[in-house]
């Protein structure tokens, strides 16, 4: 058998980043559409510069659930969401969202809450980021103003923030969901035998599809912005729309 | 592959720092220090390994590179925190990759034997997975990398666009070009197969081929031995 010779993390690198010519890309293009442990390689990277964790979700669960795997610039990001929430209680919600919303673009709206004190905060805070984490923030801002398309609207952080403060845990057609990490866990959810989890993107034909197929998946859908849950023996994970 | 050296403009800076550091230049060795291996530090936590695992995978790749030949192969062609990123990742990847041998060895013994799906779903799922391995098979090298990166290495369409400099709604076209390909095909080959319409239909809908193909690929991948993630 032919040892297959693997993209080494220059050559992954300059792909990730457009470096390549336009010779150099089809043969990786090729390599990478056959080779599953170089496909894993150049999805990890991608995954672990873009904030995500860099694993599925069996690697995930064993590594000590979805909270384990949230990157160190996200705890801040969602420590000084909890702030905000704070702060717009003080000052008036009405005047919160209203500057929110005129704010020009979500980097914006993030920015402007990084600046709210954190000492209205009374509740337990996650650790404070360390200098690595902020040095880690700064050298990826472009890549991440670009994914912030995908992540939860400021709505949906601040409110998923304020449930986990009222007590972690929600109940729902008889059925009790935690939160874990940014994410409502159905207590039903063990380790699949068989299929990971579906993913759900609210909005989305498959996410419309599913309802149709399942309706109870709407009101568990209401339990936050992220919600794993389990139904009829199979799980899904509703995300946030785009 | 190694990529042969062309230097970007875009990291000349880059470049200008790591050879000034194979050149041996204290400065410049301090600067890398300083600005890039907290960097690596960071970059090493993300891959839900534990802590002293992900520290000790930051230390192999800073001890790396504090040799001048290692720093010497940064060649401009990506920034060179992407190729910290790449250098990172190979050596968490494979941290991970001993890490679950180890636990499966302790576990196997333990593990009970599982039953829990009937014949017929059994029946049905090789079907439909066989005939899906087999359509995406059948695609070009660069479509079929397309969907593997999109459902099975979760990759956004924005994040795969960009890295050939197509946008994403580029990519959303070609991507749903794709699907209604494999749509046909898989339905080709479950039909011909002697699958009922009935059985078919919940799986290849368009609108629900995403969710196929993720837990699919997804059960593939967990399903298929660590990959070697030396290189």
């Amino acid at each position: 058998m032919d040892r297959m010779e693997h993209l080494d993390p220059l050559a992954l690198a300059a792909f990730q980043d457009g470096g390549l010519t336009s010779g150099e890309r089809a043969s990786a293009e090729t390599h990478l559409a056959v080779c599953a442990a170089c496909r894993d390689r150049l999805g990890a990277q991608i995954r672990a510069a873009a904030g995500r964790e860099a694993e599925g979700d069996e690697g995930r669960r064993a590594g000590g659930g979805f909270a384990g795997a949230i990157r160190p610039d996200r705890e801040m990001r969602r420590e000084l969401l909890v702030a905000a929430a704070f702060g717009a209680v003080l000052v008036g919600a009405g005047l919160w969202w209203a500057a929110d919303r005129a704010a020009p673009e979500r980097g914006a709206s993030v920015q402007e809450r990084a600046a709210i004190p954190r000492e209205t905060d009374s509740a337990p805070a996650p650790a404070a980021p360390s200098a690595a984490d902020r040095e880690l923030a700064a050298g990826e801002r472009d890549r991440r103003a670009a994914d912030r398309a995908a992540e939860p609207s400021p709505a949906e952080d601040v409110e998923s923030e304020l449930l986990a403060l009222r007590g972690g845990a929600r109940r729902v057609d008889g059925k009790t969901f935690r939160l874990e990490g940014d994410q409502w866990v159905d207590d039903a959810w063990t380790a699949p035998p068989g299929r990971p989890p579906l993913s759900l993107v609210r909005g989305t034909d498959a996410w419309r599809a599913a309802l149709a197929e399942r309706p109870a998946l709407a009101r568990y859908a209401e339990v936050g912005p992220r919600v794993l849950v389990v139904l009829d023996s199979l799980a899904f994970r509703i995300l946030p729309a785009p | 592959m190694s990529a042969p050296a062309t230097p970007d403009r875009r990291w000349a800076e880059d470049l200008a720092l790591t050879r000034a550091c194979a050149a041996g230049d204290e400065a410049a060795w301090r600067e890398l220090e300083r600005h890039h291996f907290p960097y690596v530090r960071a970059f090493a936590q993300r891959f839900g390994l534990p802590e002293h695992v992900a520290e000790e995978v930051a230390m192999q790749v800073i001890g790396d590179l504090w040799r001048r030949e290692t720093v010497a192969r940064y060649e401009g062609r990506s920034a060179l925190r992407t190729w910290l990123g790449a250098l990172v990742t190979n050596a968490a990847l494979t941290a991970r990759v001993r890490m679950r041998a180890r636990e499966e060895r302790e576990q196997r013994a333990a593990r009970p034997a599982s039953s829990e799906h009937g014949m017929e779903d059994a029946e049905y799922e090789a079907a439909l997975g066989e005939s899906t391995i087999a359509a995406l098979d059948k695609l070009d090298f660069r479509s079929r990398l397309l969907v593997l990166l999109h459902y099975e290495q979760g990759l956004t369409l924005e994040e795969i666009g960009r890295m050939e400099g197509s946008s994403k709604a580029t990519m959303s076209r070609r991507l749903h070009a794709i699907r209604a390909g494999l749509r046909a095909d898989i339905e080709h080959r479950l039909a011909a197969r002697g699958v009922s319409w009935d059985e078919i239909r919940p799986d290849v809908d368009l609108a629900r081929l995403d969710l196929s193909l993720e837990a699919l690929l997804g059960r593939t991948r967990a399903a298929e031995p660590p990959a070697g993630a030396g290189v």
